[in-house]
């Protein structure tokens, strides 16, 4: 075929045109792609969070808090799931359903419909049903069970049930103090265990990262990202519940004999430092602890200062072995007081003894033949033997609030003098129950210093993962293991004839002293009444301190806290199947 | 006629026998398969495109089906878990109960018992034979 010229001149102009429009596409290609990388490579993550933001959510939730056990793995304290009824006001009275939801609710609850009625009325679209007490209604089992038949059958409109953890501790108030409670508000751990140690038995909490619908509920086929949550560890304690259940009960019935205001037991293994049984009066229930008065709610036995009185002569005794000052034999003239500092400073009832040696000072208590053994100490020296059985400082014990107790600052010369006499005999210092209990725990341990511990370990991963072991740690060496030796016969010899009456204790020997302070001048009656010691005194097993706060019926160490000491150590050697050794 | 000429005359016979050739092209490639499907009878057409769009469905469907059963059986192993969580911790519950030393102490005090005097402790050596 022949194309004419001008049918040519057409097609080349048609192709012109084709070009331009090309050019034209191709630019405007060239432009969306431009635009298409820059909003999908330049604006990519700040796109991309964006539509996450939008269509994936983050659900944060709690790992499940570990339990904690005694030394024999009985459960002290765990987490437990529990219902809280909820309601709806509104949609219960827009459905007409106010008179038999209360019936309903009332059935299965065992409650009075009235009761649940008012609640269900109340003006709002929220309600926690509350017992008649007022607390928020947790339910048991039994209940559980009844109100889910109620909401199957349809008895129940407006109505559901919110499962809620709870923190319980089994035994009530047994070791309250030392294990301490879980803020219900929040989760975390108060006083005690539950929050010395509340980063290991909290846990990790776990997170759900997961697409959502147009309403925000998760989407079940969308891609998830799930970080699952790390259960708490389960915390060992070297705690016996069977000793503490003894320790509480005896010292709940101490007091009741006595009219004490209150008291402390501490069961404690010389060698190691294992807290054995640490019980404290008054105390509380973990369980309600929102209506404990905020006193109670400390433990004492780490926490509280007190004058520890006669039961600080060991100590001092130990002083002058250690020093070469004095001997067991070693003797004064006691005419039933001393002058220090111009200050007259008696014996207890202003008794003479006459000339006495260093177990006759222990036997009788005189505060004139301790006030004559730290004299010949010195004061520097003195100092630095409290200091080393570890008074003015703290234990290190593994538990929180501990106090390092008080050591008088004397001014001048003089007061010095009378300082170093009052300390001798457990005046003007002020030690917690757990200190004294250690320093008697180094002459038992032959001189060393233990730190002491409750938490013995703790299995990461709600008890299925790795096991951490806490060791026992030698803090220092305090008094040779011969100057362990002689204050340990020392107390022996005198416990067994002094108002101790250590030999009551039947097979075994008994290294013990009594105490009984009054820190009040002015109402010299109020006393802390105590006894310390340990036993067997050949291979002591426990360390036993029993002090009670003001006793009425008796005022001193041996007759208020003797009868208690001596019932419980018995009790624990023999639970331990310690050998006889007397 | 000159060389010129008869080389434009060649051209142009060559041009139009390529574009004759690539009209050809076209008309089979936009008609032959159409022409083929659309040369069946309705019915067949109408019966085959149901067929297509059942199997679609089909398809769909089960798909859906599979992610329905699949969220419901999620569901119900969740629950299923929260239930047996439940169980273990009621278990932890009443183990801690029964174990406590006060629960064993009020139990014994109801079965009528009562501590007992600690009796002499007996020391048997080892190697003793008894």
């Amino acid at each position: 075929m022949i194309y004419p010229s001008a049918e040519l001149a057409r097609i080349a102009s048609q192709r012109r045109r084709q070009a331009i429009l090309l050019g034209v596409f191709l630019l405007a290609l060239l432009a969306l792609g431009g635009r298409v990388a820059y909003w999908q490579i330049i604006q990519r993550a700040a796109l991309t969070a964006r539509a996450n933001a939008e269509h994936l959510r983050a659900v944060v939730f709690a790992a499940e808090r570990g339990m904690i056990l005694d030394a024999n793995g009985n459960i002290l304290a765990l987490s437990v799931t529990r219902d809280l009824v909820i309601a709806d006001p509104d949609v219960i009275r827009q459905s007409g359903a106010l008179d038999t939801d209360a019936q309903s609710l009332g059935l299965a609850l065992n409650l009075p419909p009235g009761l649940l009625r008012s609640q269900l009325n109340i003006p709002g679209a929220y309600v926690a049903l509350r017992d008649a007490a007022g607390a928020p209604m947790l339910l048991d089992e039994g209940q559980r069970a009844a109100v889910n038949a109620a909401l199957a059958n349809g008895a129940l409109v407006g109505v559901a049930l919110y499962p809620q953890v709870i923190r319980e501790y089994p035994d009530g108030g047994l070791a309250a103090q030392v294990l301490g409670f879980v803020r219900a508000s929040d989760g975390v751990g108060q006083y005690g265990v539950e929050l010395g140690e509340n980063a290991l038995l909290a846990g990790q909490p776990g997170m759900l990262l997961t697409t959502v619908d147009a309403n925000g509920d998760p989407l079940a086929t969308g891609p998830q990202q799930e970080t699952p949550a790390i259960a708490g560890a389960n915390i060992t304690l070297t705690l016996d519940a069977t000793i503490q259940y003894w320790a509480e009960q005896g010292l709940a019935q101490a007091i009741a004999q006595t009219g004490a205001d209150g008291g402390t037991v501490i069961a404690l293994d010389p060698h190691t430092g294992a807290i054995l049984a640490m019980a404290n009066m008054p105390s509380f229930n973990p369980n309600a602890y929102g209506l404990a008065p905020l006193a109670n709610l400390m433990n004492p036995a780490v926490s509280a200062v007190y004058d520890p009185g006669s039961v600080m002569k060991a100590i001092t005794m130990a002083a002058g072995i250690q020093a070469g000052a004095i001997t067991p034999e070693s003797s004064l003239y006691d005419n039933g007081s001393t002058v220090v500092d111009g200050v007259r400073i008696y014996n207890f009832g202003r008794q003479g003894h006459g000339r006495e040696n260093m177990v006759q000072v222990l036997q009788y208590s005189a505060n004139v033949g301790a006030i004559w053994v730290a004299q010949r100490v010195g004061l520097a020296r003195f100092n630095a033997a409290l200091a080393a059985f570890g008074f003015a400082a703290k234990t290190g014990v593994d538990l929180p609030t501990e106090s390092a107790g008080l050591l008088a600052q004397p001014r001048s010369a003089g007061e010095a003098a009378l300082t170093l006499a009052e300390n001798s005999f457990g005046e003007s210092i002020g030690v917690t129950p757990l200190q004294m209990v250690m320093a008697y725990a180094a002459l038992a341990n032959g001189g060393v210093l233990m730190r002491p511990y409750i938490v013995a370990s703790a299995t990461l991963d709600g008890g299925f993962g790795q096991t951490l072991t806490y060791r026992p740690e030698a803090r220092r060496r305090v008094v040779s293991a011969a100057t362990a030796q002689t204050v340990t016969q020392m107390l022996v010899d005198s416990a067994l004839v002094s108002e101790a009456q250590m030999n009551l204790v039947s097979d075994y020997s008994v290294a013990a002293k009594t105490g009984t302070s009054t820190p009040d001048p002015a109402r010299p009656w109020l006393t802390y009444a105590s006894v310390l010691g340990y036993a067997p005194a050949s291979d002591p097993r426990v360390v036993l301190l029993v002090k009670l706060n003001h006793p009425r019926s008796t005022i001193f160490g041996g007759s208020a806290a003797g009868p208690l000491w001596r019932a419980l150590i018995e009790q624990i050697l023999r639970y331990y199947r310690v050998p006889p050794d007397r | 006629m000159t060389t010129h000429t008869l080389h434009a005359s060649r051209e142009r016979v060559r041009h139009s026998k390529h574009s004759s050739h690539s009209l050809r092209r076209l008309h089979d490639t936009q008609h032959g398969w159409l022409a083929r499907f659309a040369g069946q009878p309705l019915p067949l057409l109408a019966l085959e495109c149901a067929l297509v769009i059942a199997l679609l469905t089909l398809i769909y469907l089960t798909q859906v089906v599979a992610v329905d059963a699949a969220n419901t059986q999620l569901q119900a192993a969740q629950a299923q878990q929260a239930q047996l969580q439940r169980q273990d911790e009621q278990v932890h519950e009443r183990l801690a109960l029964v174990e406590s030393p006060a629960y064993i102490h009020r139990r014994a005090i109801a079965l009528g018992l009562r501590p007992a005097a600690p009796g002499p402790i007996i020391v048997i050596p080892k190697g003793s034979g008894q």
